[in-house]
């Protein structure tokens, strides 16, 4: 049986790379009896969706042109 | 160079707080492109638009912030709070039942996204450019990887360790409020 630590680790290596086909055998084992660990499941999930949604919005908003004269300043003095 | 300050710096700094979604990061490297456009000044021939050389500048420099922020995570030492010596969540940190009926409408709400941004800023930076630069840029892991020169393993646990973070400060700032 995984231990809390591997199975949380394990939740997130599978959206960035993801898992062998015993390394999700394993998770699932695990978060089946842990809920503790079915929470994290589920709120890693909710956090990338967040971030997506939230970077999504930033990157937008940021195509405007931002100004800022106080570093002009400061830039020019240490020419 | 003053002119050029007067006519790109606000671009650079657009572009910059674009990358990094930073003011000072921001700021720090804006000003080094000037200081390092100005060592280097004899190399840039007239015949490029000198915005253009001064976002190459630019973008190297946030490349190489980037490439540090990541090397510095992995010198430091993991500390293990999460867990005892069993790997079993301790009773502070093991995630509780946030009750999310809504998840859209949740992500909707400005003042869920300005918790988010806090939690984001408590982050050290290093590990909130981490976050940065997976979820702004949408870029493939590999393509991060090698931009990063990490592995893949070295690359998803410091994703992961950012997240448990950002996880905890959710939970105690906004779902158990």
């Amino acid at each position: 049986m995984l231990s809390c630590k591997k199975a949380s680790a394990l939740t997130d290596k599978k959206t960035v790379i993801g898992l062998t086909w015993i390394e999700s055998v394993q998770v699932r084992l695990h978060t089946s009896a842990c809920a503790g660990c079915a929470n994290y499941v589920k709120q890693t999930e909710l956090i990338d969706n967040m971030l997506y949604n939230y970077f999504g919005e930033l990157s937008k908003t940021n195509r405007v042109m931002l100004e800022n004269s106080t570093l002009k300043e400061r830039i020019i003095s240490r020419l | 160079m003053k002119d050029w300050v007067h006519m790109y710096s606000d671009d650079l700094y657009t572009w910059a707080f674009y990358k990094t979604s930073h003011r000072e990061t921001a700021e720090d490297l804006v000003q080094e492109t000037f200081l390092a456009a100005l060592q280097s000044l004899e190399t840039f021939q007239n015949k490029s638009d000198p915005k253009t050389w001064l976002i190459s500048i630019l973008s190297n420099k946030i490349a190489d912030h980037f490439r540090k922020s990541y090397r510095s995570i992995l010198k430091s030492a993991p500390v293990d709070t999460f867990f005892d010596g069993n790997g079993t969540w301790t009773k502070e940190y093991r995630p509780q039942d946030w009750h999310v009926d809504d998840e859209q409408h949740l992500l909707d709400r400005p003042e869920f996204g300005q918790a988010l941004a806090g939690c984001l800023d408590k982050l050290p930076e290093s590990w909130r450019l981490s976050v940065v630069k997976k979820f702004l840029e949408q870029k493939s892991s590999q393509a991060i990887c090698q931009e990063l020169e990490i592995t893949p393993t070295n690359y998803w646990q410091i994703l992961h360790r950012a997240k448990m973070q950002l996880r905890k400060c959710l939970e105690v700032h906004w779902f158990r409020k």
